[in-house]
């Protein structure tokens, strides 16, 4: 049990930190004041206020009732506030669950992502199931029969998916089955399970293809190393069939190059698919991210992260997890 | 006179072949030939000659005719074609020389007629494969048709002759026209008239059209010297447009009229028989009198279009519109988000605006939605909108002025709203610009005497929600996704970034109005699709059913989508891209450097590059198009030597303004986009040797607001495009300068102001059309934006979707359709087609 | 059943590798008859290890065999060939030197024991495991069902061995091979593992192969001992028969000098055998062993000799083997000339003579 508070606390440290980098960063390059009033916000309404600056004409211009707005905001807002007790106060709003409101259409932030984190994690786990479904079985085989042809072609496909910038693998893939062939919808759609598996096969994909090409190779040159151990050649000796070493001797120990990718890159697309996600027009978090980041969406920036860092460490801390099932040598604790 | 001498000619032919055909079937031939002999000798140039008749039957007892038993014959028929058959265009009613004709031999046979409308090109065929029976229309027997048809004996001989305008003077005689041979002759396909033209005249001089109405109308218009045509139905054409034709000189030739049988067919024998006891009593000739003289009145105005007319599509309702959205809209509020592209889109399908505008060229006509009626005072500075009566919101509720005063005013709580608006509305009056008189009547005060004060309720302030949406989005906003209209749409699901969902409002107060009683899709889908390439792709794949972009990639590859059957309209009426100068700070405060901008800018690198030669050149606000638009004003740029001086003059008196020469200015432009980062690329090569040119790339939200607050050098902009000018009016005048300008250049000049508030307050509409084009010249004088393209637009349509510019207003008069939908209410006269 | 249970006849097996092709074995034969035990001695290179593996069927793919090995009459490569599922791990099974490395790291020890039960004696989980347990109270191990969960790198190394030799034995083999088993151990464990296979074999009737660089394993346990060097035989006897006469072979003689005493001092040197194992690619003219070899002369630097049976079922392949005539003469030759045909100097050999002249074996 230690152990995990143990875990708990560095998944909040960690939080902290990125959480406070980003309100710092989002208070000097942005000025939230803007989302909030508008125009006014760039304004010297200081010197308005006192009286220095008139306007150019009668009609148009901020005059002092304008400004009196920017400055009411000001106060509400504890826009005055040093930066430290500004940030103390919206972690105080957020461990009571309430992230804050858009800037930009005054929604709930917590909506906001909670729309939009189903759809991300939904294709990131239909990115990580293709991925292992077209890496594994491929790393295995060509493992098995290094050198020979199968391993020299998958090692050569795999540089070119790797080498292959995803939103051309994007395009690529959405011109020739969505508007050729007819075969996948050109947009996300979400009636029902089925439609929603639809349209996440290519944006899939497009994600699945250079993490599989990645994850083969890792998997596959583990798999090699650990084939030349000597229990295999010990398990050949009790009869068993090539098969069974694979699956039952081989496979578990050469899984850490692997899962260890693998839990970078899940924590990765959690918040990074955001290309796929324009291509392929999925609502996900990583448009929105983008999107809040251009439009100085304070808090929305904020909320997501804290959701995004969070999730990162979580998937890391379950494949630590992870480690400890592979191999028991591994303690926990490790 | 001549009319007389020729119908009387050709009446002596008529009966002379009637009495020559006397009883006895053998002599035809010869004794035609030798009466048509005869009168050739005596009558007047329109004799003919018979041609002989196909072998014929002898009826045994003259006075007993075949009885055919009550036999069907089917008999194709144009419905178009004068005097032989036609239908009244008013009452609908068939008429023609063919129908007594054939109808009177058919008392006489015992048979029954079974008319059916076709076209006439594929007549002879049809007949001659036995699809039909037989045909109408004055069929000339030729040997080339007797292969495929047999021909009855002739009841008419016609003349060719053509006919030309009145007066003509380029050529008194069919000679002398022959000679010329720049002039043209038109005919109706597939006719003996048309070969006769070929045959005469030769291919290149003939010109064809689907029917004779056509090509007399051409010839009327100009576009053809003269029309080919029998001499016996020249003569309603003749009788008619006597002011504008006549006949010209001469015959070409003379053609013999049969009734075309299939090969072989039965029925020759009898309606022969038949003819020939018209002819002997007269009767025939009766009907010669009736429709080949000047008795014969009916004109090609007066008929329908018989086979030709289009059939009748009834609009059939249900389906859901699929259509896509460049951008997505922060919420769709009017009185709290402010709209653009995207946002109107949905929110003209929610809401209903106070005022409607027809698609008069002034875009000064005015029909009122759901402000039922208003008055002005004399000095048209106080405007009172009676709200209509019993219009239900989508929530139940009741339209009532106190609702239109809210949503005005909230509207003008945005600061940036009210800036716009200052000019236009009093809003610093005590009491505000706004006053609720009575349950339905709203008052508004304007600043200046408005002509054209309601257009500004034509647009985003004058959508209405809900009172009770209102006030409830105001406590909770985000029910600014989710909003309340009159509209024929009511929301039904929105998902931003993804899709948007309205569904037919059956409760439409419009409903009366419209043509089939109700809206006709079931709902509308709004997707977002920020690459409007891949809008395009998404259409071509079948998952949108519209498409409307200013994307010039995305628009080939719609226009691919033309050869498919879809509806592709562009259209560049609605929008200017220009760039501009900061006049409020140096270096462009001095009308030099900006003249020196203006001389050296690239324009003809940005219409290639940038435009890809798809966009049209603009030099002043308007289109081309547009009653406002003044020819003279022509941009000026391309012209860098006109710059050098003006450059080494300005940097002369302002050396801390330029360097090396050259003087300095920063490009400000909205990034990251590939699209602003080539203009800067193009634009600045062309300024480079007389300009420093630094890069200033800021984000959109930056990048509004630095132009509002005058902290920039130069820009390129999109605006303008408002049909009623005045409506763009607030980007030039004085009073839209202050700490935020909307005129962005902060240009004052108040001769210019003085043009545009003139205009405002002119009911004089010649005067406001020459005002504004004097504008346009005090624009270029002052040298404060440089005109680069018209926006075009590309809105494309799935082939099945109909009715998108069929909405109308209740007095008859039609909101302006830029072809492409999107006018007003014209998703409520939109189907699909199946 | 009748006849030897193993037959070897001229086996060849060689590796085509890049630098050429590699002689690992060079014409071995032997027999081994059902419920004995053959100890096959050499040192690394010499072949026994290559000739293990060969009997059973774990050679790499670029590996060339050629010359005939039966057991129980029935063609071995015959049942390579066939793909036979029942039958390595069954009849014939096989340990190796390092149990640490032989063991899966990530699989419990029972695991690893039941699965040959399940596989090829059909047994169901519970009762390969209950199986598996008595397995390792056969081989010795205390408190085996504790065991049965545990991993291989909670157990210490001779009780991991112990593990590896029930893994081997839990389908009953008729023949066990055991190469360098005890060579990773210490040496109080060697001797406690080398009781516990003889205990096994006798117990079952099961035929042993034992390999090993250590004549001292093989003395008085095994019942024949075959010598190998250079990837053949040298010599081949009766294990009494061998340690009488110290080995005819010279290279026996050498093996047997080699041998550390229990009761040497610890930090004694230990005696090699002077000059280098025998280059593996391309022929070899005449004897391996005579570029080391004190009693060599030229006729071995050119001829091989063959393998010749000096007295009742004790084979020897050597021109001038040790205590004969030839031996005696031609040891003293090379005294004499102070270097062998080969070049090597008599000096080496004397940390040899020594142990020789003791006696001492």
């Amino acid at each position: 049990m230690g152990f995990v508070l143990k875990r708990v606390a560095q998944m909040v440290a960690v939080i902290i930190a990125a959480t406070f980098l980003a309100f710092t960063a989002m208070s000097y390059l942005g000025d939230p004041l803007f989302n909030i009033v508008g125009f006014h916000a760039s304004v010297d309404c200081d010197a308005v206020l006192a009286g220095e600056i008139e306007d150019v004409s009668g009609q148009g211009g901020t005059d002092v009732g304008d400004c009196e707005v920017v400055e009411a905001a000001r106060e509400k807002y504890h826009l005055n506030d040093p930066l430290p007790v500004r940030y103390g106060r919206w972690v105080g709003d957020v461990v009571q669950g309430d992230l804050g409101v858009s800037f930009k259409n005054s929604m709930p932030v917590t909506t906001i992502i909670g729309n939009r984190i189903p759809k991300s994690i939904f294709l990131m786990v239909v990115a990580e199931i293709f991925a292992l479904i077209i890496a594994v079985p491929a790393a295995i085989r060509a493992a098995y029969k290094a050198n020979r042809v199968f391993d020299k072609s998958a090692t050569v496909s795999s540089f070119g998916f790797i080498s292959l910038p995803n939103f051309a693998l994007g395009v690529i893939l959405f011109y020739l089955f969505v508007v050729k062939w007819q075969i996948f919808p050109s947009r996300y759609e979400d009636d029902d399970l089925f439609s929603r598996l639809r349209s996440t096969v290519l944006p899939g994909l497009t994600l699945a293809l250079p993490l599989a090409a990645t994850y083969f190779r890792l998997l596959r040159t583990d798999l090699i190393t650990t084939l030349q151990e000597d229990f295999v050649l010990m398990a050949k000796a009790k009869g068993l069939s090539d098969r069974w070493i694979m699956f039952r001797h081989v496979l578990r120990p050469s899984l850490f190059s692997l899962v260890t990718v693998f839990g970078l890159s899940t924590g990765g697309l959690i918040g990074g698919a955001l290309v796929v996600e324009q291509i392929f027009v999925i609502p996900g978090l990583g448009r929105t991210f983008v999107e809040a980041v251009i439009r100085d969406d304070f808090p929305l920036v904020l909320g997501l992260v804290t959701i995004i860092s969070s999730s990162f460490i979580a998937i890391n801390f379950i494949v630590d997890l992870f480690y400890s099932v592979i191999d028991p040598r591994v303690s926990r604790e490790t | 006179m001549k009319t007389f001498k020729r119908s009387f000619g050709l009446l002596l032919v008529i009966g002379l072949i009637a009495a020559a055909c006397g009883t006895d079937g053998d002599d035809d031939a010869s004794s035609s030939a030798s009466s048509s002999a005869a009168v050739a000798t005596t009558a007047a140039p329109v004799a003919t000659t018979a041609a002989p008749a196909a072998a014929v039957e002898t009826s045994e007892d003259e006075s007993t005719l075949p009885d055919l038993g009550g036999r069907t014959v089917s008999v194709a028929i144009e419905n178009a074609y004068l005097p032989y058959n036609y239908v009244d265009a008013e009452t609908g009613e068939i008429g023609g020389f063919d129908y007594d004709f054939f109808g009177e031999i058919c008392n006489r046979l015992n048979c029954e007629l079974d008319y059916q409308e076709f076209a006439w090109e594929a007549t002879i065929q049809s007949v001659g494969d036995g699809t039909f029976d037989t045909a109408g229309g004055g069929i000339t027997i030729t040997a080339e048709r007797e292969e495929t048809l047999d021909f009855t004996d002739s009841y008419i001989s016609v003349d060719q002759r053509l006919i030309v305008e009145l007066g003509e003077d380029r050529f008194a005689s069919l000679e002398e026209f022959g000679q010329m041979d720049e002039l043209t002759v038109c005919s109706q396909t597939g006719t003996t008239n048309a070969e006769t033209a070929i045959e005469n005249f030769g291919e290149d001089r003939v010109v064809l059209f689907e029917t004779f109405g056509f090509a007399v109308q051409a010839l009327l218009a100009g576009d053809c010297d003269s029309v080919i045509m029998d001499e016996t139905a020249g003569q309603g054409y003749q009788g008619e447009n006597a002011e504008s034709l006549e006949l010209l000189e001469g015959v070409l030739s003379a053609d013999e009229l049969g009734v075309p049988f299939p090969n072989g067919s039965d029925l020759v024998a009898p309606f022969n028989a038949a003819i020939s006891s018209m002819k002997a009593d007269g009767s025939l000739f009766e009907l010669g009198s009736k429709y080949f003289t000047d008795a014969f009145t009916v004109t090609y105005d007066d008929i329908g279009d018989g086979a030709y007319a289009e059939e009748e599509v009834v609009p059939v309702a249900g389906g859901t519109l699929r259509l896509m959205m460049e951008a997505e809209s922060d919420g769709i509020n009017p009185t709290v988000n402010r709209f653009a592209i995207s946002g109107h889109m949905m929110a003209g399908a929610i809401f209903d605006t106070l005022v409607w505008v027809t698609d008069d060229p002034c875009a000064c006509v005015f029909v009122g939605g759901l402000a039922e009626s208003w008055t002005s005072s004399d000095d048209l500075k106080t405007w009172d909108f009676k709200i209509r009566e019993n219009v239900e919101f989508h929530d139940g509720t009741m339209l009532d002025a106190e609702t239109v005063a809210f949503a005005v005013g909230r509207q003008l709580a945005d600061p940036l709203i009210s800036l716009a608006l200052k000019p236009v509305l009093d809003i610093a009056r005590e009491g505000g610009a706004v006053e609720v008189v009575d349950d339905m009547t709203v008052r508004f005060h304007a600043l200046r005497p408005h002509v054209d004060f309601p257009t500004y309720f034509s647009g985003q302030l004058g959508y209405i929600p809900s009172l009770a949406y209102m006030q409830a989005a105001i406590e909770d906003p985000a029910l600014n996704q989710m909003p309340v209209g009159t509209g024929a749409f009511m929301m039904d699901s929105r998902e931003q970034d993804l899709m948007t969902r309205v569904v037919k409002n059956p409760n439409w107060w419009y409903n009366d109005h419209l043509a089939a009683g109700e809206v006709l899709l079931d709902a509308i889908e709004f997707y977002v699709y920020t690459d409007s390439e891949l809008g395009a792709g998404a259409m071509e794949a079948g998952d949108l059913d519209g498409v409307s972009t200013s994307s010039i990639d995305a628009a080939m590859i719609l226009r691919e989508l033309a050869d498919d059957g879809y509806q592709v309209v562009e259209q560049d009426l609605g929008e200017e891209t220009f760039a501009m100068m900061n006049t409020s700070k140096a270096p462009f405060d001095d009308i030099r450097a900006r003249k020196a901008l203006t001389y050296a800018t690239a324009k003809a690198d940005y219409l290639e590059f940038i435009g890809q030669g798809e966009l049209r050149s603009a030099d002043t606000w308007f289109p081309p198009e547009s009653i406002f638009h003044n020819p003279d004003v022509k941009q000026e740029a391309d012209m860098p030597e006109m710059a050098a001086p003006l450059v080494a003059e300005y940097c002369g008196d302002n050396p801390d303004n330029c360097s090396d020469g050259k003087i300095n200015m920063e490009f400000q432009y909205s990034g990251p986009s590939v699209i602003q980062d080539r203009i800067f690329d193009v634009l600045s090569a062309g300024y480079e040797p007389y300009f420093n040119v630094t890069k200033d790339m800021l984000l959109q939200d930056d990048h509004i607001t630095q132009t509002a607050i005058g902290m920039f050098d130069f820009l390129t902009w999109r605006q303008m495009g408002a049909r009623n000018p005045d409506g763009d009016g607030v980007w030039i005048v004085c009073d839209a300068i202050g700490v935020l300008s909307l005129n962005w250049p902060r240009y004052c000049d108040p001769a210019r102001d003085e043009l545009v508030y003139g205009a405002r307050g002119n009911t004089d509409r010649d005067a406001v059309v020459q005002a504004w084009k004097d504008v346009a010249a005090h624009v270029q004088e002052s040298y404060t934006y440089v005109m680069l393209t018209h926006t075009l637009w590309n809105a494309t349509y799935d082939p099945r979707l109909r009715g998108m510019c069929s909405f109308t207003f209740p007095d008859g008069t039609e909101p302006y359709c830029r072809g492409t939908g999107g006018g007003y209410g014209s998703y409520s006269t939109m189907w699909f087609e199946e | 059943m009748t006849g030897p249970l193993v037959s070897i006849e001229d086996l060849h097996v060689s590796f085509l590798t890049e630098q050429g092709s590699v002689r690992a074995v060079d014409g071995v034969s032997f027999d081994l008859e059902p419920g004995k035990s053959i100890g096959i001695v050499g040192e690394s290179g010499s072949g026994k290890s290559v000739t293990a593996k060969t009997l059973m069927n774990l050679l790499p793919s670029y590996a060339q065999v050629k010359g005939s090995m039966k057991f129980d009459g029935r063609d071995l490569r015959e049942i390579a060939r066939k793909k036979e599922k029942h039958f390595w791990g069954v009849e014939m099974t096989m340990i190796f030197q390092d149990p640490m490395t032989s063991l899966n790291p990530v699989k419990r020890i029972g695991e690893q024991i039941a699965e040959s039960l399940r596989v090829h004696m059909n047994r169901s989980r519970s009762e390969a495991m209950t199986e598996a347990g008595d397995l390792l109270e056969q081989v010795g191990i205390p408190e085996p069902a504790k065991r049965l969960r545990q991993y291989p790198h909670e157990l210490s190394g001779g009780l991991r061995q112990r593990v590896v030799i029930a893994i081997a034995l839990a389908c009953g083999p008729r023949l066990l091979i055991a190469d360098e088993p005890t060579t990773a151990l210490d040496v109080t464990v060697q001797k406690h593992i080398l009781d516990l296979l003889d205990d096994l074999r006798k117990e079952r009737g099961m035929s042993m192969i034992l390999i090993t660089h250590d004549l001292g394993v093989v003395k008085g346990r095994t019942d024949e001992i075959m010598v190998m060097y250079g990837g053949r035989t040298m010599e081949e006897a009766p294990t009494r028969a061998l340690f009488e006469c110290d080995g005819l072979h010279p290279y026996t003689e050498a093996l047997n000098a080699t041998i550390p005493k229990i009761d040497t001092p610890s930090h004694t040197r230990l005696v090699p055998i002077p000059g280098k194992p025998p280059e593996v690619i391309g022929r070899i003219e005449g004897c391996p062993f005579a570029p080391r070899c004190r009693y060599s002369t030229s006729e071995c630097l050119t001829e091989m000799p063959p393998l010749v049976e000096q007295e009742q079922g004790h084979f020897c392949a050597c021109h001038n083997p040790v205590g004969t005539p030839e031996g005696i003469k031609a040891r003293e030759a090379n005294q004499n000339t102070g270097h062998t045909p080969a070049g090597l100097d008599m000096k080496e050999f004397e940390a040899f003579a020594v142990h020789a002249e003791t006696g001492e074996i």
